[in-house]
């Protein structure tokens, strides 16, 4: 992989992790107040659906003009929710998988 | 060189016309002014050209190339200073950095730059509007992007930091088409070399601050 290449890929990886970080913040308290209501499985599932919009709304409303940054990053909003989507679907999956083990 | 061509550019809300065929070219090398009273479109027309708000219709070519409106921001062609800052306020200077700019050489540049090291450990929150606008510039300027769109980047900053901001830009435009809006006036017409009034969604080109008082912009006393 050339320098240039590597650097790209450290960058993208950077600014995902960080929306990851925001979006997340609002998400996680979200699930976690589903799941102490509705049970475990219903807050990872909401952890990688209805959780996500809510982290957007979070991430709207209390820091929106720093969307600036990924624009000029190069990711457009719709770019940057599929990317936190897969990566929230994933994590699901995974704790998904540990809880049906421990259960 | 690069060139940008705007095209047939229309935006209203409603009934009201914001921007009525209005055309621009930038090239490398070139600092262009937008002036404009409040509500006049100068900043929704660097937004239309960013690609953050929909046109009614326009027609962006960089280098000759056709390029949609939703893809200006994936092609990473165009740089944009909103008016607000886009800096995460709760991170400081040196961590907000690798954000923009993985590698060393590259943030090297920035921590090298006149008088970031003054502030590189305070919070974003914490500097001044004047350090926040300069290295907001300093971040969006060492972006590869060939143009930058510059939405008031003079409001309410502190003199010194003005001169810093001039001199930055006119080094960048030795590799960059630069668009910038501003109501501070004697700062823009230092560093343009081309400017123009939006009026009545209309585009006029001005050649110097007597035309910005005939075409209404300013008074014939200030």
């Amino acid at each position: 992989m050339s320098q240039k290449q590597n650097s790209l890929q450290r960058m993208t990886s950077k600014a995902i992790g960080k929306y990851f970080l925001d979006i997340n913040m609002f998400n996680i308290p979200f699930s976690l107040v589903i799941g102490l209501t509705l049970g475990v499985f219903w807050s990872i599932i909401t952890f990688s659906t209805f959780g996500i919009l809510i982290g957007y709304l979070g991430f709207y409303f209390f820091k929106e003009n720093e969307y600036y940054s990924y624009y000029n990053l190069g990711f457009t909003k719709s770019i940057l929710i599929k990317k936190i989507w897969l990566l929230n679907i994933s994590i699901s999956f995974v704790v998904f998988l540990i809880y049906i083990i421990i259960r | 060189m690069n060139l940008l061509e705007i095209t047939n550019i229309n935006k209203a809300y409603g009934n009201k016309i914001i921007l009525k065929n209005v055309n621009l070219i930038c090239k490398t090398g070139e600092i262009i002014g937008v002036f404009g009273r409040n509500g006049s479109g100068k900043s929704t027309l660097l937004k239309l050209i960013f690609g953050t708000l929909t046109a009614d219709s326009i027609l962006i070519k960089i280098n000759s190339e056709t390029i949609s409106q939703n893809n200006i921001i994936p092609s990473k062609t165009i740089a944009y200073l909103p008016q607000d800052t886009f800096l995460p306020k709760e991170k400081r200077v040196r961590a907000v950095i690798p954000l923009f700019f993985p590698n060393g050489d590259d943030q090297n540049k920035i921590f090298y730059a006149p008088q970031v090291s003054n502030f590189e450990k305070a919070k974003v929150g914490e500097l001044s509007l004047g350090q926040l606008r300069y290295l907001e510039l300093l971040i969006i300027g060492n972006l590869n992007h060939p143009f930058l769109m510059l939405d008031e980047p003079f409001s309410m900053i502190e003199p010194i930091y003005k001169d810093v901001i001039k001199d930055l830009l006119l080094e960048l435009k030795e590799s960059k088409g630069i668009i910038l809006t501003d109501h501070y006036y004697n700062d823009v017409l230092q560093i343009t070399h081309k400017n123009f009034v939006i009026k009545d969604g209309n585009k006029i080109e001005i050649k110097n601050k007597e035309d910005l008082v005939k075409y209404e912009y300013l008074n014939s006393n200030e």
